[in-house]
């Protein structure tokens, strides 16, 4: 019987695989919908990071391995070659540049940031994205630019940096820099690789700097693992942590001072799992940017210009009424969540006030809602407490009962809000880094913290659009300033949050206090 | 220098010739074209850096990049929801139907040999094959049909659903796969 079982749960698997290969080939059309040329081209920048990175590199090892490619691909192409005859010469037309693959995101940019063409300068903003081979450089003065790669890397660098980006890491070039990246743990045979003039670093899962001077390259290792090979003597030395090393004609190890790290890196946000990001650095315009770099871009229109002010060093002020909507319906949200049954939305706000939204007119921070009665969910303020709606099979159309925090917890000041809920039903409101308690319906009460949990899944959720500030069709108005808003298809653990919540809103530094210790009670 | 541009663009031609099946096989596994385009540039770009690696000859070329393919999505979606591609069960059957029409069908290119699974589409009732051109080519999501061609959400999951099956017990006939997966029946 239990062989049988066994047996029917891998047909089933199997014929699952097969139906996800059916669903492949109906998602390109068969092949037909693929956009080739893109990929070509995007091959070939990739590559052509390679290929500096190669040629810098002074005692080459990978000649080995180009000289096995050759061979290789040789064997492999002949066969091609041939079979395909007259039709790959049709080919060649195609290999005609094309649009260039971003591998990289400017997420934050304080002071003046440049893209190098040439002799030329192009001034970058929040949001801009970056293809491997593009340079880019801080200006002169006080300034500071977030780099987030694709595949999850950051690169954090300060004035006067010049850096090449890669589609593994980065190159920084000239002058004297300091660089930091903190990355997620990457996979053993295909490594982040951070170059200087004199050295290479191979990253392990690790946070850094890296210093740049004429003769010499200097790199601090604050935790984790590094590899620093000598570009001129090949000498290879493993870095620990709280060491430095110093790589010019000979490299040198030494014990890392506790006082170079008096200004610690700010932590990298949580990126796993993230379906939307607006970090309000726009400046100027009626669009807020989503920059999560998932999938297509939510970005949100601002229908009433008076009554909002960007605010120098980022942030939106909205002082009277207006929405923030989004050019189309959030599907990219609401499918996630559909699947994976959780949803995690966390903002960086400023409330203009702790009397705004008493019932029943809830001021509305985030939604994705059909109007004042049909939401999938919305994150409220309601006078001096912060709630969620969100609609499970569980509860009604417009997502009730709530969850709400206690008295006190919303006011005039730059707060952090994070509701996460889990598969399992157990949901969590975090405000500034902890958790506070909360009651279904009702204002949580003095006392310890709860946790309730709201049965049901996220299966009747509908199409609707994302909207910030306020609710469609009705007068749901939120008075205050976005500094950021992220949403996420899963419940972010406490740790995430606090990470989340140390590494601060963007462009305002590094929050006064670590997120720990005991949950708070309301 | 002059061999390494003619090394590129060999490998250029084995981008071009492979793309539609690669990215065909992401796609199954990510859920999205576009992401499946992205993460196929990786997987080419890894595959030149890994040549060494592969012996065989062009057919089981197809393969490698598929294997290459898969640890990469594995690799970057490791945190996420999304693991449920990792049952070997579930890979097997993907690896089956992809390399089932690696040798399917006439044509120079794999994008014209498979063209012909196309029928299989055309065979499906009205009601199924409107869902699944809304879901698949307009990627439309389930609920946007739902309101588009006004009936239930569920129905339209239901329908979804159904096209998948009767999609790949067509294709299955096609390719010479469900023979053996009645001999494994039996």
């Amino acid at each position: 019987m239990k062989n049988l079982r066994k047996h029917e749960t891998s047909e089933a698997s199997l014929n699952a695989g097969r139906e996800r290969a059916v669903e492949g080939l109906l998602r390109t059309d068969f092949g037909e919908s693929v956009d080739v040329d893109l990929i070509v081209a995007g091959c070939r920048d990739r590559l052509a990071g390679v290929s500096r990175r190669e040629r810098q590199t002074v005692s080459a090892p990978p000649a080995a391995a180009v000289r096995s490619w050759r061979w290789g691909i040789t064997a492999a192409a002949a066969g091609l070659l041939i079979a395909l005859g007259g039709l790959l010469i049709g080919q060649w037309g195609r290999l005609t540049p094309g649009p260039r693959a971003s591998v990289a995101v400017l997420v934050e940019a304080e002071g003046s940031v440049f893209r190098l063409l040439g002799g030329r300068r192009e001034a970058l903003a929040t949001g801009a994205r970056l293809a491997a081979g593009d340079v880019i450089a801080g200006g002169t003065g006080q300034s500071r630019a977030l780099v987030r790669f694709t595949h999850g890397v950051e690169l954090s660098l300060l004035s006067a940096t010049t850096a090449t980006i890669r589609d593994s890491g980065a190159f920084v070039r000239s002058g004297r820099a300091t660089f930091s990246v903190t990355p997620r743990p990457q996979p053993v045979s295909d490594p982040v690789l951070v170059a200087t003039p004199h050295a290479e670093i191979t990253v392990v899962g690790t946070l850094f700097t890296v210093s740049v001077a004429e003769q010499h390259s200097r790199v601090e290792l604050l935790r984790g693992k590094l590899r620093v090979r000598n570009l001129r003597s090949a000498e290879v030395v493993a870095l620990e942590a709280n060491h430095a090393a110093l790589v010019g004609p000979r490299t040198i190890v030494e014990p890392l001072a506790v006082a170079a790290w008096s200004a610690p890196a700010r932590p990298a946000r949580v990126r796993s799992g993230l379906l939307a990001f607006y970090t309000f650095h726009e400046g100027d315009g009626s669009v807020v940017h989503d920059v999560s770099g998932v999938g297509r871009p939510l970005d949100l229109h601002i229908d009433r210009m008076p009554a909002v002010r960007w605010l120098s060093g980022g942030g939106l002020s909205i002082s009277r009424s207006a929405m923030l909507l989004s050019g189309s319906p959030a599907d990219k949200i609401t499918d996630a969540c559909w699947r994976s049954n959780e949803l995690t939305v966390e903002a960086w706000i400023v409330p203009a006030n702790a009397g705004q939204g008493m019932k029943p007119r809830e001021s509305r921070i985030v939604s994705v809602s059909g109007g004042s009665l049909a939401r999938d969910f919305s994150l409220l303020q309601i006078a001096d407490i912060y709630a969620m709606r969100r609609r499970t099979t569980a509860t009604d159309g417009n997502g009730q009962p709530a969850l709400m925090t206690g008295h006190g917890t919303a006011g005039p000041r730059l707060t952090h809000v994070v509701y996460a809920r889990g598969a399992d039903g157990i949901e969590r409101f975090l405000v500034d880094g902890r958790e506070v308690g909360t009651a279904l319906g009702v204002p949580h009460g003095a006392g310890e913290a709860s946790r309730p949990s709201v049965a049901g899944d996220f299966a009747a959720w509908a199409s609707y659009h994302l909207l910030l500030g306020n609710e469609l069709h009705s007068g749901r108005a939120w008075l205050g300033t976005y500094h950021l808003v992220a949403i996420y298809e899963r419940a972010l653990t406490a740790e995430e949050v606090a990470r989340n919540y140390r590494a601060g809103p963007p462009g305002r530094g590094q929050v006064p206090a670590e997120a720990t210790g005991p949950a708070r009670s309301l | 220098m002059k061999e390494d541009a003619r090394i590129r663009k060999m490998f250029e031609l084995l981008v071009t010739e492979h793309s539609p099946m690669l990215v065909s096989y992401l796609a199954g596994m990510s859920g999205s074209r576009h992401e499946a385009q992205d993460l196929a540039q990786d997987v080419f770009v890894k595959a030149y850096r890994q040549f060494e690696s592969f012996s065989g000859d062009g057919a089981g070329f197809a393969a490698w990049l598929r294997r290459i393919g898969r640890n990469l999505y594995i690799d970057r979606y490791r945190r996420s929801r999304r693991m449920e591609v990792r049952d070997p069960a579930i890979l097997e059957g993907m690896e089956e139907i992809f390399s089932a029409a690696d040798g399917y069908g006439a044509g120079d290119t794999w994008v014209e040999r498979v063209s012909t699974l196309r029928s299989c589409l055309e065979q499906l009732p009205e009601r199924l094959r409107v869902v699944c051109r809304l879901h698949y080519f307009e990627e439309l999501a389930a609920r946007a049909i739902a309101a588009r061609l006004r009936i239930r959400f569920a129905a339209v999951r239901k329908r979804l659903e159904r096209a998948r099956r009767q999609l790949r017990i067509c294709m299955e006939r096609k390719l010479g796969l469900a023979e053996r997966g009645l001999e494994e029946l039996a």
